[in-house]
C-alpha cells in the first residue's frame, strides 16, 4: 500500500517520529508509522511505514508495506510493497512481494521476493551495488 | 411419645435423595406446613426487597454543583434543569462544591449511602476537578454542562449544554472509558500538558525518546486534543492506550495560557506507561490544573470509568 493509498483510505497514523526526535529501542505499533527523524533498534508494524527524506533509520524493520525516501540501515521484511523514491538509500537485505524502485534510489543488499505469487514475472539481476538482487519489473 | 414426622415429597413418598428430612417431634403437621409457607413468603419478599434496593441504588442520583453556578446568570438554567429532572423522576440530593470541598470524600460518603450515579453539574473544569481525585471510584458518572464557557469536553462526550443534557442523562447510555494516572495520585480524562522544557522519555519500557537539539512541548491526550496545532485529532478513549505528542515549536506556559499556538513539527506515540525525567521541577497541567512535578510517571489505568455519554460523542 502506497502513501497515497493511505491518504485515500483516511487511515490514522499511530506513530510519527518528528525531524528533531531520536528514538532508541523497539518501536512496535498496530497502525501506520511515519519517520522523519532518527530511529535505532527495531521497528515493527502490521501496517504501513513511511520513511521521509532526511530520516535515518538503523534498525531491523518488519511491516506490511513501506515507502522510503530516507536512509535505512538494517534488514527489511515486508508483506506486500516496498517503494523507493529517488532519494532512498537502503543498506541491508530486503524481503518483499513487490519492489517499486525510482531512478536514483540506492539499494545495497540482498533482495528476496515472493516467487510463488501467480502471474508475477521474476527477473534476476546482478550488477554494481546489488548482491544477487531479484527485481520485479513494474 | 408421638412418632417422628417425615416431610414427604410430592408423591407422598420419601425418596432416597431426601436424606435430610426435618424431624418434628410433638409438632402438628398443619403447624409445620403453615410455618414453611410463611418462610417461603418471607424469602420471596426479601428477594423482591433486594431487587428493589439494587434498582434504586443504580438510579439513585446525587448532583454535585460547581461553585460558579451560584451566579445569577445560571439561576434560570438550573431551575429548568431541576424541573426537567423532576419530570424524568431523576431528582436527587444536591451537593454544592466549595473551594475547600474534597470531591472524593463527598462521593465516597454518598456511595456508602447507596448512591449509584454521581452527576457533575458545571463545566469541564468542574468535571476535571472531581475526576482529578475520584475517577477511580466505582460508580457511574454523569455530566450536566452549564453555560457555553469551558465545555469543549461536553461536545466530545456528545452532551449538549444546559437543560438538554438532562435527556442524555435520562437515556443513560453508559460507556466505559480510559483515564490516565499521573504519579499514581492524580487522574485525568482530557489531556496533560507540559510547556517547552528539556525532558527524557521512556515509553512502555520498550523505547526511549530524546530531542537533543531543542526543547519540546509535551501533551498526553485521551479525550481532548493537545493545546498546540496538529493536523487531525481523533479521540480514542477506549483503546486502552494514551497518545503522546511532542511539539517542536517554541512556546511556554504563557503561550499556552494566551492561546498563541504556532504550528511546528509534531511527533506522536501511543503508550500504556510513560516516564518523563527532568533535572528540575516543571509545571504540569493536568486537565487544566497546574502542579509542579519533577519526574513523572503517566499511565493508562487498568480500570475504566463508567460515564453517561450522548450518541453524538466524538469516539
Amino acid at each position: 500500500m502506497t502513501d497515497k493509498a493511505i491518504e485515500r483510505r483516511g487511515e490514522d497514523i499511530e506513530t510519527i517520529v518528528g525531524p528533531s526526535v531520536k528514538v532508541e529501542g523497539e518501536l512496535n505499533s498496530d497502525g501506520n508509522i511515519v519517520i522523519e527523524g532518527q530511529v535505532s533498534g527495531k521497528i515493527k508494524t502490521s501496517k504501513h511505514l513511511r520513511v521521509e527524506e532526511g530520516a535515518k533509520i538503523s534498525a531491523d524493520v518488519s511491516a506490511d508495506s513501506a515507502l522510503v525516501a530516507g536512509e535505512m540501515r538494517g534488514n527489511i521484511k515486508l508483506a506486500s510493497v516496498l517503494e523507493l523514491t529517488p532519494t532512498a538509500h537502503i543498506y541491508g537485505d530486503v524481503t518483499t512481494k513487490t519492489l517499486i524502485m525510482a531512478s536514483g534510489a540506492v539499494l545495497h543488499g540482498h533482495c528476496t521476493m515472493d516467487e510463488n505469487e501467480k502471474g508475477r514475472k521474476v527477473v534476476s539481476k546482478k550488477g554494481e551495488g546489488y548482491d544477487g538482487a531479484i527485481v520485479n519489473p513494474v | 411419645m408421638t412418632e417422628p414426622l417425615l416431610i414427604p415429597s410430592k408423591n407422598n413418598r420419601v425418596s432416597s435423595k431426601e436424606k435430610n428430612v426435618i424431624v418434628a417431634q410433638d409438632w402438628d403437621k398443619d403447624f409445620i406446613k403453615k410455618d414453611l409457607h410463611r418462610l417461603l413468603k418471607e424469602k420471596i419478599a426479601y428477594k423482591e426487597q433486594v431487587k428493589k434496593h439494587q434498582a434504586g441504588r443504580a438510579a439513585n442520583y446525587v448532583y454535585i454543583y460547581d461553585d460558579y453556578l451560584k451566579d445569577k446568570e445560571y439561576k434560570a438554567i438550573l431551575t429548568n434543569i431541576e424541573r426537567r429532572l423532576e419530570v424524568f423522576e431523576m431528582a436527587g440530593k444536591i451537593i454544592k462544591l466549595t473551594s475547600f470541598s474534597n470531591p472524593r470524600v463527598i462521593i465516597e460518603d454518598e456511595m456508602r449511602h447507596g448512591t449509584g450515579t454521581v452527576v457533575i453539574v458545571g463545566n469541564e473544569i468542574t468535571l476535571s476537578r472531581v475526576f482529578l481525585r475520584a475517577a477511580d471510584l466505582e460508580t457511574v458518572f454523569g455530566f450536566l454542562p452549564v453555560g457555553q464557557k469551558n465545555n469543549q469536553l461536553a461536545e466530545a462526550l456528545g452532551i449538549p449544554v444546559d437543560e438538554k443534557a438532562c435527556d442524555i442523562l435520562a437515556a443513560r447510555k453508559i460507556e466505559k472509558i480510559d483515564y490516565g494516572v499521573v504519579n499514581q495520585k492524580y487522574f485525568f480524562v482530557s489531556n496533560v500538558y507540559i510547556p517547552a522544557t528539556a525532558l527524557q522519555f521512556s515509553c512502555d519500557d520498550r523505547f526511549s525518546i530524546a530531542a537533543p537539539r531543542e526543547k519540546m512541548e509535551v501533551a498526553i491526550t485521551n479525550l481532548l486534543p493537545p493545546p498546540f496545532a496538529i493536523n487531525k485529532f481523533q479521540p480514542r478513549p477506549q483503546d486502552g492506550k494514551l497518545e503522546f505528542y511532542l511539539h517542536s515549536a517554541s512556546g511556554g506556559i504563557m503561550s499556552y495560557l494566551g492561546g498563541n499556538r504556532k504550528k511546528g513539527s509534531v511527533s506522536l506515540f501511543t503508550f500504556k506507561k510513560l516516564f518523563l525525567k527532568s533535572d528540575k521541577t516543571v509545571p504540569v497541567i493536568v486537565d487544566g490544573h497546574t502542579m509542579q512535578e519533577g519526574s513523572l510517571s503517566i499511565e493508562v489505568s487498568k480500570k475504566r470509568m463508567a460515564l453517561i455519554v450522548g450518541k453524538d460523542r466524538s469516539f
